[in-house]
């Protein structure tokens, strides 16, 4: 008799999702699914809203990544207008985008996963939190608290708020840079380098623990996907991307993003509300790609700022191809937390910055526009068309969760397969079924645009559909 | 400060608790007892007090403290008031409730009765604890651990709501309870606040 297990909710993502693992009659994981069962709208109800909307509706799609959508929009208002906006506003765009990673990155990491690292993946479930990690790793905690406070203040300072700030508009920014705010924000870039480097020398050896969950957390061969600058470097706000396979062979080195739809395909299965991205020259699910902190350290040539990139190279030389798995997303993101860091300062440290033309105007120039970045889970594309009054007719997001998601199917199974056997459902086993999930630091929110909410459980459940068994918590 | 208006047993509390003790300028940390045997310490002179407001302004009432948040931006100056909004208490906030003396949390409440104000002081507690997101206790507990410091004088002030559908607009006994609110802000900063120093 076969049964199915389902977990749900999935805890410590951001928004609610729900696993099911379908055991033969041997009692052996034979398929896995992670259901994303919420409604997507907004590409829906922003038609016949006007263009220059978008990115504050769309900033809405999120709490956790208003930023990034409002970068995407604007970009993809940037060329519905056809301008090229200011230097200079570019740049505050590209320092405002690399808070956003900052502060995301230290909600995963510390927020989100470090009870797990920490504390081991048995552990009690009600000493896995942020509150608890305070109490027996203080100095980690408070590095996580400060991290994600430094990225926040940034995007406060420069947006006016934290979240769902505005400053970001079509054709720049609405406001320049001040001296003074330059000085405040140049002032926390040191205190933050120092708790990175102390949590990447901790995370260092602590990793060596984890050489089992390395082995099962999604490790296998995908394609990564991600932006490159023109010297093939990462880029987090322009340039081409880039597609490897787990080789570390470059399959396509400079693929125009606004062109995204000659090489991506998205499918669809029954289960979910979340669509499967696929690199479409190898079909699907052949052409299963990963993007975010893991991908674009693996297929960039190099991070581009002094410290990052003695970490980037230290972390290369872990394999000679590719690091396949998805374990290491974390220590990509400390090392992204980083860069951002010190390309911040960098950004700060040029005089134009307090250049006080930061925006372009026009009018509808373009029909059709289409606005690429790189969020910090991974490549974020908006894509819009307008009427001849800029009113939108149609309207395209792709999320990088999404494009996670066929990876993310696949962890599961392996972890699964690995860590459950027969009924017996323990709360270990649960919890890195979970952590599989959550190194892809998913947002549900953004991939699903959320609505409704899912409590967790693992259920079995007979060939037949009835229930056999059902552990539930959260 | 004399003149402040606050609910009687928040005047009791106060008479309990007695003000801010005095500080010059240039005084360094200090510390206190917050009444429940929790050691806090001071921040020095000047540091404004904290609004912690959070609520989805787009579910109706539930945005009340954002209303009440984006109020307060108009009345008292960044110097007398520092004023965070968001969806939700998160343990980042620990960092600003470490450099303040008097936090105000405000937010909707499901369980009063719909404009209904209530202020109650709060103090650290670590059994509230969850992922990402922190009830004003926790926040409190987890500013004091983290940061060594939690505020001396923190409130939370609910307002009672109604109505928690699609829309940006508040029902009408809330709407009407947002000025009431905001002075009684007014009055818990005059009597806790820098200027009670």
């Amino acid at each position: 008799m076969s049964r199915t297990i389902v977990i749900d909710p999935v805890t410590r993502l951001e928004g609610h999702g729900k696993i099911t693992l379908q055991l033969d009659e041997a009692g052996i994981v034979q398929d896995a699914t992670f259901h994303v069962t919420q409604l997507r709208g907004f590409e829906k109800f922003c038609e016949g809203r006007p263009f220059y909307e978008m990115p504050n509706i769309t900033a809405r799609v999120c709490g956790i990544c208003p930023v990034s959508h409002l970068i995407a929009s604007s970009k993809a208002c940037d060329a519905i207008l056809a301008v090229q906006i200011p230097p200079v506003a570019a740049d505050l765009r590209r320092i405002l985008n690399l808070a956003q990673l900052i502060q995301s990155h230290a909600l995963s990491f510390f927020y989100l996963s470090s009870p797990d690292l920490l504390l081991g993946m048995d552990a009690n479930p009600e000493e896995r939190s942020i509150l608890h990690v305070a109490h027996t790793h203080p100095q980690i905690g408070a590095d996580g608290v400060a991290l994600r406070q430094f990225g926040q203040r940034i995007i406060e300072m420069l947006a006016g708020k934290r979240i769902h700030p505005g400053w970001t508009v079509p054709g720049g920014v609405n406001e320049p840079l001040s001296e003074e705010k330059r000085d405040q924000i140049l002032a926390l870039i040191p205190p933050a380098v120092t708790a990175i480097q102390r949590t990447l020398l901790w995370f260092k050896d602590a990793i060596q623990k984890f050489s089992a969950e390395i082995e099962v957390f999604a490790n296998f061969p995908t394609l990564f996907m991600g932006l490159i600058d023109d010297r093939g470097l990462a880029e987090y706000y322009d340039g081409h991307l880039r597609v490897i396979d787990s080789e570390g062979n470059i399959i396509a080195g400079e693929l125009d993003p606004a062109r995204y739809q000659e090489f991506i395909g998205e499918a669809v299965e029954p289960y979910t509300y979340m669509k499967f991205p696929y690199y479409r020259p190898l079909g699907y699910p052949g052409g299963t790609y990963r993007v975010g902190p893991l991908a674009r350290l693996n297929l960039a040539g190099r991070c581009d700022t002094p410290l990052a990139d003695q970490e980037w190279r230290a972390f290369r030389n872990l394999s000679p191809r590719p690091l396949l798995s998805s374990f290491y997303y974390h220590y990509a993101r400390l090392i992204e937390m980083l860069y951002a860091t010190e390309k911040i300062e960098a950004l700060l440290a040029d005089r134009g910055i307090l250049d006080k033309h930061v925006r372009a105007t026009a009018s509808v120039n373009n029909l059709e526009g289409v606005g690429v970045a790189e969020a910090p889970r991974g490549t974020l594309i908006h894509h819009y068309k307008v009427d001849e009054n800029g009113l939108i007719t149609w309207a395209n997001l792709i999320i990088a969760t999404g494009h996670n998601n066929g990876a993310m199917n696949r962890g599961i199974l392996q972890a699964a397969r690995h860590y459950v056997q027969g009924d017996q459902v323990k709360e270990g086993m649960l919890n890195r079924v979970e952590a599989v999930v959550r190194t892809f630091d998913p947002c549900l929110s953004c991939s699903t645009h959320a609505m409704g909410r899912m409590p967790l459980s693992i259920e079995l459940r007979a060939a037949d559909g009835s229930l056999v068994r059902e552990v539930r918590r959260g | 400060m004399q003149n402040a208006i606050l609910p009687p047993a928040l005047a009791l509390w106060r008479a309990g608790h007695g003000a801010r003790p005095a500080r010059h300028p240039g005084q360094a940390a200090e510390q206190a007892s917050d009444g429940n045997g929790t050691t806090v310490s001071g921040t020095g002179v000047g540091a404004p007090a904290l609004l912690l407001a959070c609520g989805n302004s787009l579910r109706q009432d539930d945005g009340v403290g954002l209303q009440i948040a984006g109020a307060a931006e108009q009345l008292f100056p960044a110097s007398r008031l520092r004023i965070i909004a968001a969806p939700q208490f998160t343990p980042e906030m620990a960092a600003e409730l470490a450099a303040t003396d008097l936090a105000l949390f405000v937010d909707a409440s499901a369980s009063d009765e719909p404009g209904a104000i209530r202020v109650r002081p709060v103090a650290p507690c670590t059994e509230s604890a969850e992922t990402h997101r922190l009830d004003p206790p926790a926040l409190m507990a987890l500013a004091q651990q983290l940061c060594g410091h939690a505020p001396a004088r923190a409130f939370v002030v609910t307002i009672g709501a109604q109505s928690f559908g699609y829309g940006e607009d508040l029902s009408g006994r809330v709407r009407q309870a947002v000025p009431r609110a905001i002075r009684l802000l007014g009055n818990l900063i005059t009597a806790f606040g820098n200027s009670a120093i």
